[in-house]
């Protein structure tokens, strides 16, 4: 008992729970609203009235971090949900669908897999440019070629199993085969690739509203914040500081807990 | 018939380019929103109807897509990327103008991601669960967890303003690209020595190494001629998945150190629906990337006989 409570994984599950509750419970924990503006309170260093200080406007900056911190998680979960649903449905399907519709899905899939994910992010983010739901479009469309790769090999090897031949011998639906047999092999493969994911979507979400893509200013985003902070870092370090720590925990917690996932944190 | 298999690959490969410019042709022509109103509103306030539609017949938008995809490829194939909507000039030397600081910073980077897999990986295999091994776990897992623009606003806040030591930003000199290229490197540098750190311990476990030591050779040989090289091959691969991957992160850093590249070309050309010229850079992204992969693909093959036999 002792030995798991001071474990790693169970450190990592507990941070992870932390950050995801101070997330969804950030109107009732955070101080202030993150929207009200007092000029009085310019640049405030950090002290009883604002923990983390003051933005440029006055706003408080721990009120701020806590709401930017669910549009971030929220974002990049349903991107993340977005690209494994897309990549498994074209993974499954380029892995399994036998003449024509097989050799295009591949293609499909290469197409994807021919760019930079960022570069794929910012073309689909441009369709709407400057919207909440044009940047998770834009995750997503980074992260399924991934995916689909990802879960094609998994699928190829997947239906080579004696009870997957065995299953179709018996002459069980493809549906149910797939359903049944193929998919719940995939379990640990996604667990672990869907924490890892949600890290580097985090990254991501943040540098891609850092350059203007994301929700337009007033919305507390925590990299559209380390962008206004820019030009008072002489004068406020601690704006740049607290979001850009702020990420960097998440990320750790969520890649930590997908090596244990992967069951290869330390190879012993 | 025996077609070689490369002749295969490259038909292959320019097939997925064509499809990549036919996907995003269709993405930006069937999505809402007016190029030519948009390139009007950011010259004049608000322009009149017949400028809109005199702009959408110079610019073919009133033909049918397929017209216009078309005719753009027909320019292409002759060699001519066009004009660019927003600023009328020719696209191919504006990208080739801000092509140069991104790739610049993205091989800095690379080359500093080589540096500091190769020390932090062979590090810690040597001293496999020692103090320094965990450092560098600990510092891993810190630093690929940081935003690498964060990372380099916090280098120019320390290095630049505190320490006065070198620019804040923009390009020219060696000195320009180090901030960028470290804050871009590190977290995938470290990143990599840990998988060159498994590769190493996997290979001073194999066979053939407690037979080299029981031919009494020293321990210096045993890990440089034999153990390093061993482990170095798979990393061919995961080296040059890693410098798209920079290129891609480069577009984000260079606008911390106000770098004229790739990346606020790119974003700009987005944002105002310039056709063209998004049409332009992915392709050139994507010739870049794929030609990139297809050179990891070649010296992986050479330098290893087992992936030989299975071709």
């Amino acid at each position: 008992m002792w030995h798991f409570i001071f474990s790693r994984t169970a450190v990592s599950i507990l941070f992870c729970l932390i950050i995801g509750l101070a997330a969804l419970l950030a109107p009732w924990l955070s101080p202030k609203d993150p929207l009200a503006a007092d000029l009085s309170c310019r640049l405030a260093a950090p002290c009883a009235q604002f923990p983390l200080g003051a933005d440029q406007l006055g706003r408080c900056v721990l009120s701020r971090i806590l709401w930017g911190l669910r549009l971030s998680l929220g974002g990049a979960l349903a991107a993340s949900g977005l690209a494994v649903g897309a990549g498994t449905l074209l993974g499954i399907g380029a892995a399994l669908a036998k003449g024509w519709v097989g050799i295009l899905l591949r293609a499909v899939i290469d197409m994807g897999l021919s760019m930079p994910g960022l570069i794929l992010a910012i073309v689909f983010a441009g369709l709407a440019p400057g919207t909440m739901q044009g940047l998770i479009l834009g995750l997503a469309a980074a992260n399924w070629p991934w995916w689909a790769r990802l879960i094609r090999g998994l699928a190829l090897s997947a239906a080579q199993k004696e009870f997957v031949i065995a299953a179709r011998a018996a002459g069980l639906k493809p549906s149910r085969i797939v359903l049944a047999y193929i998919l719940p092999q995939f379990k640990n493969p996604l667990l672990a690739g869907a924490s890892l994911k949600t890290g580097r979507i985090i990254l991501a979400f943040a540098g891609l509203s850092y350059l203007g893509l994301g929700p337009p200013p007033p919305a507390p985003e925590l990299g559209r914040m380390l962008q206004e902070a820019g030009i008072y870092m002489a004068r406020a370090p601690w704006l740049v500081f607290a979001p850009g720590i702020s990420i960097t925990l998440v990320v750790a917690a969520l890649n930590v807990a997908g090596k244990i996932f992967q069951g290869e944190f330390y190879d012993a | 018939m025996m077609v070689p298999d490369w002749i295969k690959r490259l038909a292959y490969t320019g097939f997925v380019l064509w499809g990549v410019s036919l996907c995003t042709f269709i993405l930006f022509a069937l999505s809402p929103g007016d190029p030519a109103e948009i390139i009007l509103s950011a010259q004049s306030q608000a322009p009149g109807r017949e400028q809109i539609e005199a702009l959408r017949h110079t610019l073919a938008l009133d033909r049918h897509w397929t017209v216009q995809y078309l005719f753009w490829m027909g320019r292409i194939c002759s060699g001519d990327f066009g004009q660019s909507w927003q600023t009328g000039r020719p696209i191919f030397q504006e990208i080739l103008l801000c092509l140069k600081p991104t790739l610049e910073l993205a091989l800095a980077a690379f080359l500093m991601v080589l540096v500091l897999s190769g020390a932090s990986g062979m590090l810690s295999a040597v001293f496999r669960h020692k103090s320094v091994d965990y450092l560098v776990a600990v510092l891993t897992v810190v630093s690929s967890a940081m935003p690498p623009f964060w990372l380099g606003i916090m280098l120019v806040w320390s290095v630049s303003l505190g320490l006065g030591l070198l620019p804040v930003g923009g390009q020219g000199s060696a000195a320009h690209v180090i901030l960028p290229g470290f804050s871009l490197a590190l977290g995938l540098g470290l990143l990599q020595g840990s998988m060159l750190r498994s590769a190493l311990i996997r290979t001073m476990e194999a066979d053939f190494i407690g037979f080299a030591r029981t031919r009494g050779l020293s321990t210096m040989k045993i890990f440089f001629r034999h153990i390093l090289p061993h482990a170095l091959v798979p990393m061919i691969s995961l080296w040059g998945v890693c410098l798209g991957q920079l290129l891609g992160g480069a577009m984000i850093v260079e606008s911390v150190f106000a770098r004229p590249g790739l990346g606020r070309l790119m974003v700009q050309a987005v944002m105002a629906r310039d056709i063209p010229m998004v049409q332009a850079l992915v392709l050139f992204i994507c010739l870049i990337f794929v030609g990139v992969n297809a050179l990891t693909d070649f010296i992986h093959w050479r330098l290893d006989p087992q992936m030989r036999a299975f071709l």
